[in-house]
């Protein structure tokens, strides 16, 4: 959902006339679990929790409309992607006006007047030979010189300013991210340290330009936080566990990167209550779909819910039987900001019509809740997201998941977690908790490894060329029909991002109006 | 004056372009409900309105009350053929605002100043200030600058940085990207915007880089006071087309003369009563000079409502 600013005017109100763009927009509405319970169970066992309900707001509901299948033909409209070069007589082909939103999205400007006229004396002549006459050609060629640049002196492509420059924003609007960020470290209630919020930008938009596989986006080890320079337009390298005075790095050693996951700006960007804000922003920013993400074949009626999710149904906390969060208060005290500790047992009730998306969540959550608030580690991989409980103590990774409850024969101040995280059902666990560095690394490559990554970023790029809204808050989808031959061009050259935005632009489809 | 051209900024901006509207779906949803009946005394002859058929494009809000108005799921789908498919209507450019940092860009390169003190502004952040950018009269007296500026029309670098919020300027501090919709208050900025160059494209020449031909910046006017087809495609980012050649000289030819007028500017006093503090004599503009700088700005506003 976009904000509107609304300032007055300057000049004399009332006055202007303006027609109606007829644009609106989707508002995606936030799920509610369920109806809020009245009161909270009792606490049964020793150091059992108490179970407290937690609601996300509801808007408005989405209208169900139930519609009968039907199949639209379109005459004359919507060409597949490979169609491929078309007779100038086409009057939906509009070479001019593919220059123009072509040169603002990936220029930065409007044409010049110079390629214009070039573009303007090819469609004149009208040829189909692969020369300056020929409009397809001299459109690609001047496409090529936005995205490539031109060749230097040993015969290298060489990007231009504006590209790089346009990139950099581009991955900034995705990511909802830039500038600067001043937060607590740590659990300290005053120590306030900076981040910068473009190096996860610049890293993306440096993976873009220099043609690298984009899936290093997850998975690149190191120099993992470069700076983009605006005014020259160039990237520099960069170190998220580098430190300086206000800056204390992300506290993951070189080689232990994941590229964007271990970013701190992205981290700090989207701090919140259980991490489930990081959570969701991978989820709605890389896989291109709220939650809840993950399908079963079938869905399932159990109780009153119906459980979509494939992780097993009582999979995560929730107040039914063997499924509550315990808490030791001797050696795992719940406490908060500043040291002071919370006496109270309460844990998120994760109920069964939450599960469809915290069966997700909750396995992927913590993992990202080990950074704190200027995205910075803790040296214990201890939790510095904040529960929802009363004194909102820093969480546990028990109130996620009920099998990482301490075990009281061997109450350890850091347990290893078995397998708890995972970026989809059915992967691989990865261990929370220990001493070790949690394996970001392995998260990273299970979403590379997944083809839905790969297919958002399609997605994404596709809406900005095309002037269309974002894919998940304004519900601007884009079909497989449409995307799955560009999302398979993409994968199999190496996943390079250029190359993909070449063949989008350069589309028998783009160019038609 | 001002009021004249933000008309005719708006009918031209709707008449003049066709480049970069979008095309409107034809008609508004039909109701199924059934007539109300008649309770009162029986009336003679046929009860029509004679008002024009409202056209406009059909949003998702339409489709919605339609459905629950007539609770017949067909007509949503009938509605749903006229945009196509989501196969269909996913191939389609729509169109959204302009980036903002691409408009000051634009800006620049058609050859609007956007400097103080000899650097570039660009790009604003969010958190600038723009009085540097303010013009001399306003910028001599701090205590009636906010009537200055309401009633003074100030250079387009000012109106860019100061209404940056308005025109678009990402809110990333609010987990916002930019928005991608024009509201009204966006668009009423986009031409507030092109309303404040179109003075200083008029006056010089269009010397930004982007209109440069062989070493020659373009041309807004030709010696006859008509528009010249390199200068407007320039404007536009695209090739002007004769009917917006023909369109853009009769609003040259057209424009009344703006007289000379003499500005008040006040200052509020704590009673809540306000006090003159100067008088500020606005020149004269010739009906040419006033044609000019509506044309351009017409031009400017039609064709970069979209990206």
């Amino acid at each position: 959902m976009s904000k509107k600013n609304c300032m007055s005017s300057r000049l004399p109100s009332g006055s202007a006339t303006l027609f109606a763009m007829g644009l609106g927009a989707l508002f995606a509405p936030a799920m509610g679990c369920g109806n809020a319970e009245v009161g909270a169970a009792p606490a049964s066992a020793s150091g059992e929790g108490t179970p407290i309900s937690y609601e996300h707001a509801a808007t408005t509901t989405r209208p169900s409309l139930n519609l009968s299948t039907y199949r639209y033909i379109p005459s004359g409209d919507g060409l597949s992607s490979s169609t491929g070069k078309v007779d100038n007589l086409d009057r939906d082909v509009d070479y001019g006006l593919a220059l123009r939103t072509a040169s603002i999205k990936l220029h930065g400007d409007l044409p010049t007047l110079t390629d214009i006229r070039r573009m303007q004396a090819a469609v004149k002549a009208g040829k189909n030979d692969s020369t300056e006459n020929d409009p397809s050609f001299v459109y690609n060629d001047l496409v090529h010189t936005y995205i490539f640049g031109t060749k230097d002196g040993s015969g290298k492509y060489v990007t231009t300013p504006e590209f790089r420059r346009q990139m950099f924003n581009f991955w900034r609007n995705q990511m909802r991210m830039g500038g600067t960020l001043t937060a607590l470290f740590q659990a300290s209630m005053t120590d306030m340290r900076s981040v910068s919020l473009d190096t996860a930008p610049a890293l993306a938009a440096r993976l873009t330009v220099e043609e690298t596989d984009m899936t290093n986006l997850f998975t690149q080890s190191s120099n993992t936080c470069p700076t983009f320079d605006p005014v020259s337009a160039t990237f520099a390298d960069g170190s998220c566990a580098a430190k300086t005075d206000t800056f204390p790095g992300n506290n993951v050693p070189e080689g232990q990167q994941a590229g964007v996951l271990t970013n701190p700006g992205f981290l700090a960007q989207y701090y919140s209550n259980f991490g489930f804000r990081r959570s969701r922003l991978i989820q709605e920013v890389f896989a291109c779909s709220a939650l809840p993400s993950e399908f079963a074949a079938k869905p399932k009626q159990i109780g009153e819910y119906l459980y979509s999710s494939p992780w097993d149904f009582d999979s995560v906390t929730n107040n039914t039987d063997g499924h509550k969060a315990v808490f030791d208060a001797v050696n795992l005290p719940r406490t908060a900001r500043g040291g002071v500790v919370a006496k109270n047992t309460e844990f998120v009730n994760f109920r069964g019509d939450c599960q469809n998306c915290h069966g997700t969540q909750n396995h992927r959550a913590p993992l990202f809740g080990v950074f704190d608030q200027v995205g910075f580690r803790s040296p214990t991989n201890k939790l510095m997201v904040t529960s929802t409980a009363t004194g909102s103590p820093f969480a546990q990774i028990q109130e996620y998941q009920w099998q990482c409850n301490p075990d009281p024969a061997k109450p350890v101040a850091n347990a290893v977690c078995t397998g708890a995280i995972s970026w989809k059902y059915g992967l691989p666990g990865i261990d929370f908790g220990g001493p070790a560095v949690p394996n970001f690394n392995a998260f990273g490559k299970q979403m590379a490894a997944d083809d839905t990554t790969a297919k958002c970023m399609m997605i994404r790029l596709w809406n900005n060329a095309y002037s269309r809204d974002d894919v998940v808050d304004q519900l601007a989808l884009v079909p497989d029909a449409v995307i799955d031959d560009l999302t398979a061009y993409f994968k199999s050259n190496k996943y390079n991002l250029k190359m993909a935005m070449y063949k989008m632009y350069t589309d028998a489809n783009f160019i038609r109006f | 004056m001002q009021k004249s051209l933000l008309r005719f900024m708006g009918i031209l901006a709707l008449v003049g372009s066709n480049g970069c509207l979008p095309t409107y779906d034809p008609s508004a949803p039909q109701s199924n409900l059934p007539p109300a009946v008649a309770t009162g005394p029986q009336q003679g002859g046929t009860d029509t309105s004679s008002a024009p058929t409202a056209v406009r494009p059909q949003n998702p809000a339409d489709g919605v009350t339609v459905w629950d108005q007539s609770g017949d799921p067909n007509l949503v789908a009938q509605q749903l053929s006229n945009v196509g498919s989501l196969d269909v209507s996913a191939r389609k450019h729509s169109c959204n605002k302009m980036k903002f940092d691409t408009l000051g860009r634009l800006l620049v390169s058609r050859g609007v100043d956007m400097k103080a003190g000899g650097t570039s502004i660009l790009p604003v952040p969010a958190i600038t200030d723009c009085s540097p950018l303010i013009n001399a009269t306003c910028a001599a007296r701090a205590d009636d600058r906010l009537s200055c500026l309401g009633n003074i029309s100030q250079p387009a670098k000012f109106v860019y940085c100061d209404a940056r919020l308005t025109l678009g300027l990402p809110q990333y501090s609010a987990r916002l990207a930019e928005a991608t919709g024009q509201s009204t208050a966006s668009g009423t900025k986009l031409f507030d915007l092109f309303a404040s160059a179109a003075p200083e494209l008029v006056a010089g020449t269009l010397s930004g880089a982007g209109c440069m031909l062989a070493g020659k910046p373009a041309v807004l006017f030709n010696a006859d006071n008509t528009c010249n087809e390199a200068g407007v495609t320039c404007l536009q980012g695209y090739p002007a087309t004769d009917d917006q050649i023909t369109l853009c000289s009769r609003v040259v030819a057209q424009a009344v003369a703006t007289p000379a007028a003499s500005v008040n500017l006040k200052v509020r006093n704590d009673d809540g009563s306000e006090s003159i503090t100067r008088t500020i004599a606005v020149s004269a503009i010739t009906a040419l000079e006033t044609g000019k700088r509506l044309a351009v700005a017409a031009v400017l506003s039609a064709a970069h409502s979209c990206e």
